[in-house]
């Protein structure tokens, strides 16, 4: 067992390795950081939920290196767009931290993300099954495969008006020429929302880059997480400072997600574009149900929050230290909860709420956990199929030039 | 090694930012490390690993 020094959290080093490597092989993917998966995953294995984000960001900062660099070397990586974005991402983060801060002090922050949570993902899950049906519809109409769908009207209608407002940069990947400002409006929208989700932007970025943008699949998720370079270190800077990063945890998950992110980039040779937005739908799909049934847990916290916080703030536990309490899965968190509602406040119905609370909290963790399974063994699978794929074909050229 | 994330922890404790300075060196020093490697031990497997015809080029304006 491994001790965590900053948490006091106690727990085995192979959940840890094997959540960084699923996480690696679904970011490598498609992009997606750890937000949807890492976060809950380590908060079911009891760490608190603020440390948990914490060396998720540390984790990302370190994985998004190695998926980077092998998406550079397939030719899937836009430097320029990335480097314009993140001026506007930063600016946006910083906006939307301040947002999320005005709304926890009037009290509604935890609804507010969660609604705007499901609408984005929700959003996002039709945006791209809607693109994937309609590359099959194209493919039975004309019998020609449809490996990507390159902009829409509005991409093309931002890349139209904007590109000749100064400054302007070509971009050699996408050979598309483009106003530095709409890099910087892609990366202030993205950022805002990052900053008042609390999360690395990832599942906002590859969509708004597709679809704002204009850029084929490939290039959206190679250049996003180009960009989780900075911005993961940024964040994993920043949780350094305040003292949440458990750094072992964090090498750890990174040695697992380095050998997955191998895979998952990887695999993206060997599909279309078009099959990255379905798997990316799916993934929505997942956390979208994760979300709504953390919803579903928050209105059951709501009978007992303040009252237990009340109790906390008579033996001098407040802050940070409080809401961990109160919004604890973990053994020892419960067995303080327990001793709080059962024994000081006597309130078994506080009780069997927060009972219901860890169930659905519980629910939703394994929801994205046995999606992230799902996702890294059919992503596994297409990356095997792949290399058999190019093997027997360079075989049969071989053996085609030897006849010849 | 253990000992090395300890005392990173301690310092978290004493000196916040040198803390956050560490965990950003660790986590990209370890990542470009953990890159190289798996550079090295995929491109043994003889797989082709760089850039290749994209099933989007010809959409890419130019063509």
């Amino acid at each position: 067992m491994l001790y965590m020094p900053l948490s006091g959290v106690e727990m085995a080093w192979w959940p840890l390795l094997v959540i960084g490597f699923s996480v690696g092989v679904v970011g490598g993917y498609f992009g997606l950081g750890g937000a949807w998966l890492v976060t809950p995953a380590l908060n079911i294995f009891g760490f608190p939920m603020v440390y948990a984000v914490a060396t998720d960001m540390a984790h990302v900062a370190g994985k998004s290196i190695v998926s980077s660099f092998r998406h550079w070397k397939f030719g899937h990586v836009s430097a320029s767009i990335a480097f314009f974005m993140l001026i506007g991402t930063f600016s946006g983060v910083e906006v939307g931290a301040q947002s999320l801060m005005w709304l926890n002090k009037k009290g509604l922050a935890g609804p507010v993300v969660r609604y705007i949570y499901m609408a984005i993902l929700l959003g996002m899950f039709w945006l791209m099954l809607k693109d994937y049906l309609k590359a099959r519809r194209i493919e039975k109409e004309t019998g020609q495969a449809v490996g990507d769908i390159v902009g829409n009207k509005l991409s093309r209608w931002i890349t139209e008006n904007l590109k000749d407002i100064p400054p302007v940069f070509h971009c050699k990947v996408t050979r598309m020429r483009l106003s530095l400002w709409s890099c910087v409006f892609v990366g202030i929208v993205c950022g805002y929302v990052a900053g008042i989700l609390g999360i690395g932007g990832g599942l906002l970025r590859v969509p708004a880059l597709i679809y704002i943008l204009g850029l084929p699949t490939k290039i959206a998720v190679g250049t996003d997480l180009f960009e989780v370079m900075f911005s993961g270190a940024y964040g994993g800077f920043t949780y350094g400072v305040k003292g949440k990063v458990e750094l072992i945890a964090a090498v750890i998950m990174l040695t697992g997600a380095a050998v997955g992110a191998q895979f998952g980039t990887v695999c993206t040779k060997y599909v279309h574009g078009i099959f990255i937005r379905l798997v990316y739908a799916i993934a929505c799909l997942f956390a979208f149900s994760s979300v709504v049934l953390k919803q579903v847990a928050s209105i059951y916290s709501q009978s007992y929050t303040s009252g237990v916080k009340a109790l906390l703030k008579a033996d001098g536990i407040t802050g940070d230290k409080a809401n961990i309490i109160t919004g604890s899965i973990t053994p020892n968190g419960m067995e303080t909860m327990r001793h709080y509602i059962l024994d000081v406040a006597k309130k078994p119905e506080w009780w069997a709420d927060y009972q219901m609370n860890i169930l659905y909290t519980n629910i939703g963790g394994a929801v994205v956990l046995i999606g992230a399974c799902g996702l890294t063994a059919c992503i596994l699978y297409l990356l095997f199929q792949g290399i058999a794929k190019e093997r027997r074909e360079l075989r049969e050229a071989q053996s085609k030039a030897a006849g010849v | 090694m253990y000992e090395y994330f300890e005392w990173v922890a301690g310092l978290a404790k004493t000196n916040r930012l040198m803390s956050g300075f560490l965990v950003v060196l660790t986590m990209s020093g370890m990542g470009t490390i953990l890159a190289l490697i798996a550079d090295i031990i995929i491109r043994m497997t003889g797989i082709n690993l760089g850039n290749y015809k994209k099933e989007f080029d010809d959409q890419l304006p130019g063509n």
